[in-house]
């Protein structure tokens, strides 16, 4: 018994290293937490791996609705890119919601700031 | 609060497709072996329990999927039978395990009902055991398309569908063994615990090792054990796998030799009974395990 606990214990910390991470939101563009100078042409979104994008909500200020034609697709990818309208002065927040290979929902918030 | 109801829906609908996968896997494994197949007088219900709970796992496996795409749309209770979100979820590894789920428990229910019903001759009985066998494979690889398992490598994989079969194959055994204590003579009820005891001792400890050495994988580190709520869920879940085999190997070591003093007998089976128990706790945990908390938190 004292043997197997050692065995578990050493295994334990052979392992150590591999803490396991679920797939997530490697770079956007606007950054989060950005400030621009102008409206932004786009919003594009880079994972780490293969996403399904479920759902992506633009709100502006007040927490008015953006649209900019996101639609859930069916294929997964890494790389995700739209065309913004000409967005006013204010705070705007990105609302996301996907998932990857292993089926988890994940949620990501961005904010950035239109001057 | 969307997110607190969709997951208890998947949580209690995981819940009862383990029970369904339970029964299937301890009829598979149980009902046909030979000290069991000649005790006509307690073999009926184990087919009837066996059938419901089937029947009510494939029920639970259509909640857990649409409650599944309903958590992921956000959208209340439209979002869970939204055509383009199921279409996304059906395509995804979700989709796959329902899939997998629904074929494996409708091929259970389909042999269990088939061998209840007709005079089973050698080859149909052979035929049938065939089919339980394929469908608990089915069942058991549903649980490696899922989570943080379906990316960790082959060997991971294989250790989890060694331990969920085993796992499975136990608790399923109990109520039939329980039935046994009820209604079998004592040479018969010392044959069959003994045989079960045997083969028992030696795949639930090689489960729970590969249980263990996965949870290790999983968890990253013996400090998160302790610091996360998934270690400390996990410890939960430890804490109960070493009482339930507390509870075997008293049945084991202490109460089936007891049976011939006529001491063991009510012993035994209440102690089954409590170890009952103690497998739908662990069930519990590992669905709301599985589910609510992740090794990441």
């Amino acid at each position: 018994m004292k043997n197997l606990t050692t065995y578990l214990l050493a295994i334990a910390f052979v392992f150590s290293s591999t803490a396991f991470a679920h797939v997530q939101l490697k770079e956007s563009k606007p950054t989060d937490n950005a400030m621009l100078s102008s409206s932004p042409q786009s919003l594009s979104l880079t994972f780490s791996s293969d996403v399904r994008l479920v759902k992506v909500m633009l709100a502006g200020p007040q927490g008015k609705k953006v649209d900019f034609g996101f639609k859930p697709v069916n294929a997964a990818s890494d790389s995700f890119s739209w065309d913004l309208p000409q967005l006013s002065a204010g705070n705007y927040k990105v609302d996301m919601i996907f998932f990857g290979q292993d089926g988890h929902k994940m949620t990501e918030t961005l904010n950035f700031m239109v001057h | 609060m969307e997110t607190a109801i969709w997951n208890s829906a998947i949580v209690i609908s995981k819940l009862f497709f383990y029970f369904g996968f339970v029964l299937a896997a301890g009829y598979a494994f149980f009902a046909f072996s030979k000290p069991w197949a000649n005790q006509s007088a307690v073999k009926p219900d184990i087919p009837k329990l066996t059938i419901t709970l089937v029947a009510i796992a494939l029920l639970a496996n259509a909640v857990w999927f649409f409650a599944t795409t309903g958590l992921m749309a956000e959208a209340g209770l439209q979002g869970a039978f939204d055509s383009f979100i199921v279409n996304m979820m059906w395509s995804a590894a979700i989709g796959d395990i329902a899939l997998f789920r629904a074929v494996g428990l409708t091929m259970v229910l389909l042999a269990v009902m088939l061998a209840s019903v007709v005079t089973l001759s050698r080859l149909l009985r052979g035929g049938i055991q065939l089919i339980l066998v394929v469908a608990a494979l089915f069942l058991a690889y549903s649980f490696i398309q899922l989570g943080h398992v379906s990316e960790l490598g082959f060997t991971n994989q294989l250790l989890l569908l060694f331990h969920v079969l085993v796992m499975a194959w136990w608790f399923g055994s109990l109520y039939p063994l329980k039935r046994a204590c009820d209604a079998l003579e004592d040479e018969q009820l010392i044959l069959m615990m003994e045989s079960f005891g045997k083969q028992a001792s030696v795949m639930v400890v090689l489960s729970v090792v590969a249980g263990v050495l996965l949870a290790i994988e999983l968890i990253g580190s013996v400090n998160a054990l302790f610091t996360t709520s998934y270690g400390l869920t996990l410890l939960v879940k430890l804490g109960l796998v070493v009482s339930i085999l507390g509870i075997a190997a008293r049945n084991k070591l202490r109460l089936v030799p007891a049976i011939q003093s006529g001491e063991g007998r009510a012993l035994l089976s209440q102690s089954i009974a409590n170890e009952m128990i103690v497998a739908v706790l662990i069930l519990s945990v590992t669905a709301a395990l599985t589910t609510v908390v992740g090794p990441e938190f």
